[in-house]
């Protein structure tokens, strides 16, 4: 963890000035709020209010709930200026809480020493900005939420929490037949403009993500190729395309520290193209128990929350929980009863010790209609691929949907096992077939 | 008195003529060997004099002096133990000069006077110039394999000096001539289902490719390695020669005493030290693993559980066929032109399949991280070396049960001769020797093919030397097919190649 130096501050006038500049300032203190999160982007110097908020989210002892009292009362350099005076208010908004009358001792030292440039500094050096309670956005977001966060750092666009929002979330250890349906699913959702929420975590998780960001890749390409067909066609560009959505990731540890390291791409990409959230402050690393609190943030922001594949005993049931207390409605991709990774989804869909049962989920209409979205708002999908050979075909035929390695694919087919390889060759130049892992699998759509 | 008998020394896998010298002249008694020997030869001393007094020979009391000649050279081991005896006899003339003129004599002595058996019988014997050669009778048959020499056998030095006077005859034990070995009991019939394992097996046999097999426990790995040398091509003569010096100089007992025509297997246990892999030692230095693979297979199962730095110091042999150690008094080339065939689990605990629990397979334990670091142990250079990857999958209940025969061993073999003989015809062993710069000759790449290689060769999952291997094993493929020699790669060939290249499963995750 990045440490805040602590510095006596002389009491002298130009620091008092500023602050008083800065409470002035805040008296419209949503604007401050909202202008600093959704900037177009570009990462300017973090504000002072927002500096204050890091340093009262590094407190030692600064759980959730007791910056979300602090913070729903004052702005941040209120609450700082409130904390370092010993308020009387301070001890009444905290009330209750265990142990404050230390805290608050420790709190007011700390506070004194407050280094609002440094915070302001990391901030900056993190990319990172910061978003508390107090504006609409938070309100609309997590008004109803039994246990909300107190302080979110933010990377990317906040806007992207206006649209619809679907959690796909799932195994770290997951099948290829898992990790192609969420892809395929994350893509989907975006083109019919969702916000797909979900964890950053290997597996299910990433490829969701992955597939999102291939949308709008595809997206940007297919749409100028779109609107050049239409100039040709009817002299004028074609109008009205669908907005498309993006990824919303929340992580378990600081912005800027990467973990999983091997997602360090896909972290930057939804960084850039979406909106990456986490509850803990730059410098932070994740510990086990970051990410069972990560989820419930995933469950309050999903409207649906989808399970790709879970294990018996998964961290996406954990989600899966959150998401029941607050009334969200659970999908879960039916697996083989042989599959393990399907253990927890199939348990899901039985409903055995949950209120009711988990609704399938076999495509992404599914998750658009109980967000009643027309389907047809989607870019219409047309396989791009070549058709097959008549031999081609046939091997297609008796692949099915199963994994197979390629000894036992040569034995199946009785063809020499030159003849197969070229046939499959072929077929994955044409995106009909993948391997991975070292086996063989027709792909349901060309490879997102 | 002067006396001068020939004899050999061991350096690496080769035998060097040395010329003993016994020199007895007046002075105070004392007994000198000069020009380098090492711990075990300068001990000669107290053995050759005890041998001779204990056969009832008497020993000069004077100065004698033996130089091994040429000085330069370090000699090692107790193989010049009867030369030297030898010498002090016809020196102090209880032996006639022209009893030993054409001879030469190799032997370690017992302080009876017996004479006892010493490693590195057949390139000693080599080196030696044609003639009669003296040796123990428990190296006789091993001393007698090349064939060019006269072997004379004794039990201990008093028969060898009776034989040399002419008062008894030299000892007629003939030893008997093993019979040839009985055909290697493994049999490729044996292997059931495993396609792909047995096609690699072909190919690698074919063209020198080394493979890496990569499956669950009991998926067979092992049994597929084991059947690699009995479809690989019988040696010729002078590879039976290379590979009897090396595997006789490392002191391995001799399986029989014909020349070997079944190439070696060597399967080293992962805790093998560097040295014993490559070769090593200080003055008589023996080689490793990888030289008595020489011509055959080195075999390296468990291929993760090795030392990164031993793996990785195969590198150079494998490019070269040579393995150079030097120390600071010797420097020796070992031979060491061999076949890899790695096998390794996709995991640790092995279980890990491209599917999660298909199959009714045991489902992999492994946290993702844990599978990560695993395959991380195998440095991509040395991954690189492996041109054919394939994965073993458990045997299905249909394949284990099937009761149709499976392909020989001896069938497969003569595909892979044909293909040898077209490999030579182009100018090399086997195509996996041929080297890149002419390989748009041998292998030539239609414009047409391209667009198999185009997409690997684009994301750079194909480098531009992993090219150059596709097409000596797309070669090797077409001919075992029976293509065209000269003509163009065909596209089935690549495509095999290609698959065969194809990352594993456990490699994929790194």
């Amino acid at each position: 963890m990045r440490t805040m130096s602590i510095e006596v501050v002389r009491p002298d006038v130009k620091t008092a000035a500023t602050w008083e500049a800065v409470t002035g300032e805040a008296v419209n203190g949503e604007a401050v709020n909202g202008e600093a999160v959704s900037g177009e982007g570009a990462v300017g110097e973090a504000t002072t209010e927002e500096a204050a908020a890091l340093f009262l989210a590094t407190l030692p002892g600064a759980t959730p709930a007791r910056l979300r009292r602090l913070l729903g009362r004052w702005q941040p350099t209120d609450a700082l200026h409130a904390l370092r005076d010993g308020a009387p208010e301070v001890a009444a908004t905290l009330e209750g809480c265990t142990g404050i009358d230390a805290l608050r001792r420790d709190w007011a030292t700390r506070c004194k020493g407050a280094d609002l440039p440094t915070a302001a500094a990391a901030l900056h050096a993190a990319a990172t900005r910061v978003w508390w309670p107090g504006d609409a956005r938070w309100e609309s977001t997590f008004g109803d939420d039994p246990s909300p966060p107190g302080v979110l750092f933010v990377r990317g666009q906040l806007d992207l929490l206006a649209r619809p929002r679907v959690a796909v979330i799932g195994t770290r250890s997951a099948t290829s037949s898992g990790l192609q349906f969420a892809g395929l699913l994350g893509r989907e959702l975006c083109d019919a403009g969702v916000a797909v929420v979900s964890g950053l975590a290997l597996g299910i998780d990433g490829a969701a993500h992955v597939g999102v960001l291939r949308a709008l890749d595809a997206g940007s390409g297919r749409d100028d190729s779109l609107a050049r067909e239409g100039s040709l066609v009817a002299g004028s560009p074609v109008a009205g395309s669908p907005v498309a959505g993006g990824p919303v990731a929340v992580v378990g540890s600081g912005l800027d520290v990467v973990y999983p390291r091997a997602h360090a791409r896909l972290w930057e990409r939804v960084a850039g193209s979406g909106l990456l959230l986490s509850e803990s402050p730059p410098g932070r690393g994740p510990t086990p128990a970051s990410f069972p609190q990560r989820n419930r943030i995933i469950a309050q922001l999903a409207t649906v929350l989808v399970v790709v594949e879970s294990h018996e005993k998964g961290g996406s049931l954990i989600t899966v929980d959150r998401a029941l207390e607050r009334g969200r409605r659970v999908l879960a991709v039916p697996g083989s009863p042989l599959s393990r990774a399907s253990v927890g989804t199939n348990a899901l869909l039985r409903g055995v010790g949950y209120e009711r049962p988990a609704i399938p989920c076999l495509g992404t209409s599914d998750v658009l209609a109980l967000l009643d979205l027309d389907r047809t708002t989607a870019v219409e999908f047309r396989d791009p691929r070549p058709d097959p050979t008549p031999t081609a075909t046939e091997l297609l035929a008796l692949m099915g949907w199963e994994a197979w390695p390629i000894g036992r694919l040569v034995r199946r087919a009785g063809r020499s096992p030159s003849a197969v390889t070229l046939l499959l060759a072929s077929l994955e130049a044409d995106g009909w077939v993948a391997r991975t892992s070292g086996s063989w699998h027709r792909l349901a759509a060309a490879p997102w | 008195m002067l006396a001068t008998i020939r004899s050999s020394t061991l350096l690496g896998a080769n035998g060097l003529p040395v010329i003993v010298e016994v020199h007895v002249s007046p002075g105070l008694p004392c007994f000198l060997v000069v020009g380098q020997p090492d711990g075990a030869c300068r001990e000669a001393r107290d053995r050759v004099r005890a041998a001779v007094l204990s056969s009832g020979l008497s020993w000069p009391q004077n100065r004698i002096t033996v130089n091994l000649a040429p000085a330069a050279l370090r000699k090692a081991g107790a193989s010049l133990d009867l030369a030297i005896a030898v010498g002090v006899l016809v020196a102090t003339s209880q032996l006639d000069p022209a009893g030993v003129a054409e001879r030469s004599f190799l032997g370690e002595l017992g302080l009876d006077g017996s004479l006892r058996r010493f490693t590195g019988a057949v390139p000693l014997v080599d080196a030696l110039e044609p003639g009669d050669v003296v040796v123990p009778e428990q190296c006789a048959a091993e001393a007698s394999l090349l064939g060019r020499h006269r072997i004379r056998a004794g039990q201990n030095l008093r028969e060898i000096v009776d034989a040399i006077r002419g008062d008894a005859p030299w000892p007629d034990r003939s030893w008997p001539a093993d019979p040839p070995p009985a055909p290697d009991p493994v049999d490729l019939r044996d292997v059931r289902g495993q396609p792909m394992g047995r096609l690699a097996l072909e190919i690698a046999a074919a063209g020198g490719h080394h493979v890496l097999l990569s499956g669950p426990p009991g998926s067979g790995k092992t049994m597929l390695a084991r059947r690699l040398p009995g479809v690989l091509p019988p040696l010729r003569t002078e590879q039976a020669v290379e590979v009897l010096k090396i595997h006789s100089a490392s002191g391995v007992a001799l399986a029989s005493s014909v020349l070997p025509s079944v190439p070696p297997i060597r399967s080293p246990h992962h805790t093998a030290s560097a040295q014993a892999m490559l070769g090593g030692g200080s003055a008589a230095m023996r080689p490793g693993e990888i030289s008595l693979a020489h011509h055959g297979v080195l075999f390296l199962d468990e291929l993760g559980e090795f030392p990164a730095f031993v793996l990785d110091a195969l590198r150079q042999p494998l490019e070269e066929g040579v393995i150079r150690i030097d120390r600071a008094r010797a420097s020796v080339a070992f031979p060491a032109r061999f076949l890899l065939v790695g096998a390794t689990n996709p995991c640790p605990c092995g279980w890990a399949s491209p599917d999660g629990g298909a199959d009714g397979a045991v489902p992999c334990r492994c946290p993702p991280t844990q599978r990560n670091r695993y395959s991380r142990r195998l440095s991509g250079p040395l991954l690189d070396r492996f041109d054919l990857r394939v994965a073993v999958h458990r045997v299905s209940s249909d394949e284990l049960l099937d009761a149709s025969c499976e392909e020989s061993s001896t069938a497969v073999a003569a595909r892979v001769a044909r293909a040898r003989d077209i490999a030579l015809e182009r100018g090399w062993v086997c195509n996996a020797l041929i080297p890149a710069n002419v390989l748009a000759l041998h292998a030539p790449l239609e414009a047409s093919s391209r667009r198999l290689v185009d997409g690997q060769l684009r994301s750079g999952a194909l480098t531009a030397r992993g090219l150059d291997r596709i097409r000596r094993v797309a070669r090797t493929i077409a001919d075992l097919a029976g293509h065209d020699p000269t003509g163009a790669l065909d596209d089935e060939s690549i495509s095999l190649a290609l698959e065969l290249r194809r990352p594993l499963a456990f490699e994929a995750a790194a």
